[in-house]
């Protein structure tokens, strides 16, 4: 079972819970904690009094929030020659960074959503701040487009607004398709998010301190009093979203790779483009949940919920998007060859040997070399490895766009118009600023709202899979067993039940009666 | 928990044994009756246009019982890499499917046969460029630009010079060219190597020998699609497959007889590796056998494309045979409604997800529509226009076939598997699963027979013959095989786990 181990970890001792044996399955929440304990480890991280570290995080944050906010001033009053955009590259920093963020977002989705239809129970310890992670990336990259129409003051000419002069967008374009599909998906995360933290609302509105607390986190609780027939809506609503958030974790970036592959432009016009860029999304997502998972869950002592086992498993699927993603890369450059085209075969041979050179060999190195080491489980087990893994996975999905935009575009069909592009001072600011607004989001986020989803961590633990005794014993007719399990519980408010305001279903004397029903895989 | 290991349920058999006869026997003549069908009328007494038609007939339903062997091994792969354990009780028959992939690479060889001869009637890549009627080709085309009827023909008597070619830069173009003058006109295009570079298709065919393109696309692409390399990537493949299917297989034998749960360990680590040859090895077979039937036109999707209707044909395969068990009695009690009903759920997905990939790969070279690409579309009427392509009116019906798949394979089964009323009933998934089967081998035959005489139906004895020829065998085997052992692992550490499956 799970045992002490000391190692160059960041977080000093840690619990090994990522064995495998195949008769059981690993425990989710450690040191045996009750439902009571999850309550009080989340809410800590809120009520006690603010750190030094999260007070310099965020002035630091709020520092680069005030030099995009400076930059994009500038950038209005000048215009978009700031920018070191210009041709034949007339797409640059500005798509990079939309489609850097926006991919950040899709691991939240993922988690949220599709690991919730695929049962993978470990999604709850790291589902609700990857949403939040969705949302402020999704913000930041929601901000490129509206900033690149150069008047930005019309940007609201992206929606289909009637109009009395008859002047509607091209809905035959991608970029057009673009504004559709990230404004659903920022719908839906935003829903799907707000609607999983009602109940853990409520638990902050039960346990507020001050008059302000409570009210508005009482406005936001919606009422939620813990009922069945709340559990059953939320339940039933949850599903829902999930279902719908499902095909959005595809169709958002898939969106996004049309604006290149529709075009008939060597490099960008290939039809794999859609999955690969979903699976880099997913990629660069997991690693963006590494890098703030790592440190915030020493910061506020959540080791017993986000345990090694999350973060084995998150190292895990940042492994496999990576090996698509080096597929990927693969097919392209075969393709390229297969395909006899001249251009295209140029295009491709340009990224490795061609002037950015350093770019592509760099993305080569951080997306398809560096996650290799997590091959192994001392890899995946040293908490410094896989932040570093992460980082560089970061910064190679960001030179991933910058190769795929900036090399097919700097040299086109003709020589004569060739060109290299170098981001100007405002680039780079404004790049860095929209950290700046990332994290002033995410910062505040794990300040004043739930950063974890109790309840539904509750429902992983052994303690709610508690089966009165009559189901008990091998002797029972397993089958007879289970059709009256569900017959009467097709749905089961009592199970998902615990957070601070509903007492959960008490646990009984024998919790590791199915210990494949209340752990991971 | 361990300490449980359920074998047998009182009123459940796990055995097949000489059970298997009822299918075994009517799949085998089934299978033989098809393939004489098929050889007959495809080989022995050539239809229109000629043993092309065999060959194309029958790669069809080979790529799709090798779709459903592929797929079950990708369903196995994941399903230990991921540790799932809600599967346990179906596993057997996904472990049979994948491990008959041997057979299939068996039935592969009159496919090798046709490719080491040289008969470019399937391939048309699949030639001799040293050969006589090479350098005639390539004296012809440095030359001229229009040329006579017998442009690609040098040598009198050669077997080609029955046919007419026309190739041209210009879908459009070399049509109102063929409609202008009774010789056809030749353009080498692939001068050009940029974008006016397109697809040289010609229209002669000749009834042995089929097309033969000598042009610089198959010089250029030699280093990769030439008879002998092919050869040796196809039996690299199978050997490849074979021995994940095997491994898995056999270790899941064993682990009926120990249930150590380290075999499941291993396993897992057999599948991280095995996932990725079997990345490789899916894409690259489906480049080889499917894609590279028009060598001129490229997708990069292509082997994602492939993969996910594999996995769909694999659920539904393993939903039909868990059907036909339990109606004979067996597995009644191990694999319930909810097994079925994740199935279900699991076939649903992916035909969402063959719709994404199928939808990408359309809109991308519709949108774009460049000259490389389009005429493989049009052959699938799926062009904007009914102009006639190289100088051939395409017959309607791909076009209604395209319409089919689009209706048949993604929207009706979307809408039909949304309802968990639909999965969680036997009846109605068996029909989805069905269904589901009959539009996979659609998509196949979408995917190869337009390429046999350039956009012209054909549906016919031949194809049929094969496709009861090859399913039969397949069948037939797959049977066999699961007579030979239990119908479920017995004694997997993760059983228990699967028997008390239900979804919340």
């Amino acid at each position: 079972m799970a045992t002490i181990q000391s190692g160059p970890l960041i977080g000093g001792l840690e619990v090994d819970n990522t064995y495998d044996d195949p008769r059981e399955r690993a425990p989710l929440v450690l040191n045996g904690r009750s439902f009571g304990d999850v309550t009080n480890i989340v809410m800590n991280a809120h009520e006690r009094p603010w750190s030094k570290t999260w007070t310099i995080m965020f002035a630091i944050s709020l520092a680069l929030l005030s030099v995009l906010t400076a930059t994009l001033g500038f950038l209005f009053s000048t215009g978009v020659g700031v920018w070191g955009n210009n041709q034949p590259v007339g797409w640059a920093f500005d798509i990079i960074n939309f489609v850097f963020w926006v991919g950040i977002g899709h691991a939240g989705t993922l988690i949220s959503a599709i690991l919730f239809l695929l049962r993978q129970n470990w999604r709850t310890s790291i589902n609700r701040f990857s949403e939040a992670m969705t949302i402020f990336a999704v913000i930041c990259a929601a901000m490129y487009p509206g900033i690149h129409v150069g008047r930005p003051w019309l940007a609201y000419w992206l929606l289909p607004i009637p109009n009395q002069m008859g002047m509607w967008p091209q809905f035959r374009s991608p970029l057009m398709w673009d504004v559709f599909a990230v404004s659903t998906y920022f719908t839906v995360s935003l829903m799907f998010w707000y609607v999983g933290m009602v109940p853990d609302i409520a638990t902050m509105r039960d346990r507020a301190k001050t008059k302000l607390g409570y009210y508005v986190y009482g406005f936001l609780s919606l009422g939620w009093t813990g009922s069945s027939r709340h559990w059953h809506r939320y339940e039933r609503m949850y599903l829902l979203l999930c279902a719908l958030s499902t095909p959005l974790v595809l169709s958002v970036h898939s969106v996004v790779s049309f604006d290149f592959a529709t075009s008939q432009l060597p490099g960008w016009h290939t039809t794999i483009f859609p999955p690969y860029f979903v699976a880099g999304a997913i990629f660069g997502g997991f690693a963006m949940v590494l890098t703030l998972a790592i440190p915030a869950r020493k910061w506020l002592g959540l080791q017993d919920l986000i345990t090694m086992r999350h973060i084995d498993n998150c190292a895990k699927v940042m492994l496999a998007t990576g090996m698509i993603v080096g597929y990927a890369y693969a097919t392209e450059f075969f393709i390229a060859w297969y395909s006899n085209y001249g251009y295209e075969q140029f295009v491709f041979m340009n990224r490795p040997i061609g002037p950015y050179w350093p770019y592509f060999w760099a993305m080569v190195f951080c997306n398809v070399i560096s996650p290799q080491i997590l091959w192994f489980k001392w890899a995946r087990n040293n908490l410094w490895i896989v932040f570093i893994v992460a980082n560089f996975v970061n910064a190679g999905m960001w030179l991933e766009r910058f190769v795929i935009i900036v090399t097919s575009l700097h040299r086109d069909f003709t020589v004569g118009a060739w060109g290299m592009y170098v981001p100007t001072w405002i680039d780079i600011a404004m790049f860095a600023g929209s950290f700046g607004l990332f994290f002033t989001g995410f910062l505040a986020f794990l300040r004043f709202l739930p950063i974890l989803a109790m309840a539904e961590v509750k429902t992983v633990m052994p303690q709610a899979h508690a089966h009165p005794p009559h189901h008990h014993g091998e002797s029972d007719d397993h089958h007879a067993a289970r059709e009256r399990d569900f017959a009467a519980t097709d749905y089961r408010p009592d199970e998902a039940g615990g957070n601070g305001n509903n007492a959960p279903k008490p646990a009984t004397d024998n919790p590791g009666d199915k210990p494949w029903r209340g752990g991971n895989w | 928990m361990a300490s449980n290991h359920p074998t047998t349920k009182p009123d459940e058999k796990l055995y097949l044994h000489e059970a298997s006869g009822a299918v075994f026997f009517p799949a085998a003549v089934v299978g033989a009756v098809g393939i004489l069908l098929a050889v007959v009328f495809g080989l022995i007494t050539p239809r229109d246009p000629g043993v092309g038609r065999f060959y194309h007939a029958y790669l069809v339903s080979l790529a799709f019982i090798m779709a459903i062997s592929l797929g079950s091994l990708f369903l196995l792969l994941v399903m230990h890499l991921l540790k799932a354990g809600w599967n346990v009780t179906i596993r057997r028959i996904l472990e049979t499917n994948a491990a008959a992939i041997p057979y299939v690479g068996l039935l592969a060889i009159p496919i090798l046969v046709s490719v080491l001869s040289q008969n470019a009637s399937l391939y048309p890549w699949a030639v001799d460029l040293k050969s006589d009627e090479a350098k005639a080709y390539k004296a012809k085309s440095e030359h001229a630009f229009v040329v006579p009827a017998d442009a690609p023909v040098a040598a009198a008597g050669s077997p080609l010079s029955t046919g007419t070619f026309i190739v041209s830069a210009d879908p459009a173009h070399a049509a109102s060219e063929a409609a202008g003058h009774a010789e056809g006109q030749s353009k080498d295009a692939a001068h050009d190597k940029g974008h006016g570079a397109h697809a040289p298709k010609p229209v002669g065919y000749h009834a042995k020998y089929g097309y033969k393109d000598f042009g610089d696309f198959t010089i250029a692409k030699q280093p990769w699609l030439n008879p002998y390399f092919f050869a040796v990537r196809i039996v690299v493949y199978f050997a490849i497959w074979t021995l994940l299917a095997r491994w898995l297989y056999s270790a899941s034998l064993k682990s009926d007889q120990t249930g150590d749960p380290e075999i499941n360990k291993t396993l897992t680590k057999r599948a991280a590796i095995g996932i990725m040859l079997f990345a490789l090895t899916v894409t690259g077979g489906a480049f080889d056998l499917l894609m590279s039937l028009d060598h001129h036109w490229y997708s990069t999707i292509f082997g994602v494309y492939f993969f996910a209707g594999a996995v769909i044909s694999a659920l539904a395969s393993c939903i039909v045979i868990v059907n036909v068990l339990q109606r004979g009695g067996f597995l009644t009690r191990s694999v319930t409604t909810e097994h079925l009903h994740d199935l279900g759920k699991l076939m649903f997905a992916f035909t969402f997800f063959w719709g994404y990939v199928a939808f990408s790969q359309f809109m991308l070279q519709w949108y774009a529509s460049i000259p490389e690409t389009t005429p493989w579309w049009a052959r699938r009427g799926a062009n904007l226009s009914s102009e006639e392509i190289n100088g051939s009116v395409p017959d309607g019906q791909y076009g209604a076939i395209s319409l089919v798949l689009l209706f048949g394979h993604l929207l009706i089964p979307f809408a039909f598997l949304l309802s968990r009323h639909i999965k969680r009933s036997r009846e109605l998934l068996l029909l989805g699963a069905g269904w589901m089967l009959v539009m996979c081998w659609l998509d196949i035959y979408w995917l190869v027979m337009p390429e046999l005489d350039n956009g012209k139906f054909f549906l016919g004895l031949p194809e049929i013959g094969a496709a009861l020829g090859l399913i039969g065998i397949f069948v037939a085997v797959v049977t066999r095989m699961l007579s030979n052992h239990p119908l479920r692992p017995l004694k997997d550490p993760r059983l228990p786990e699967a028997l008390a499956f239900h979804n919340i």
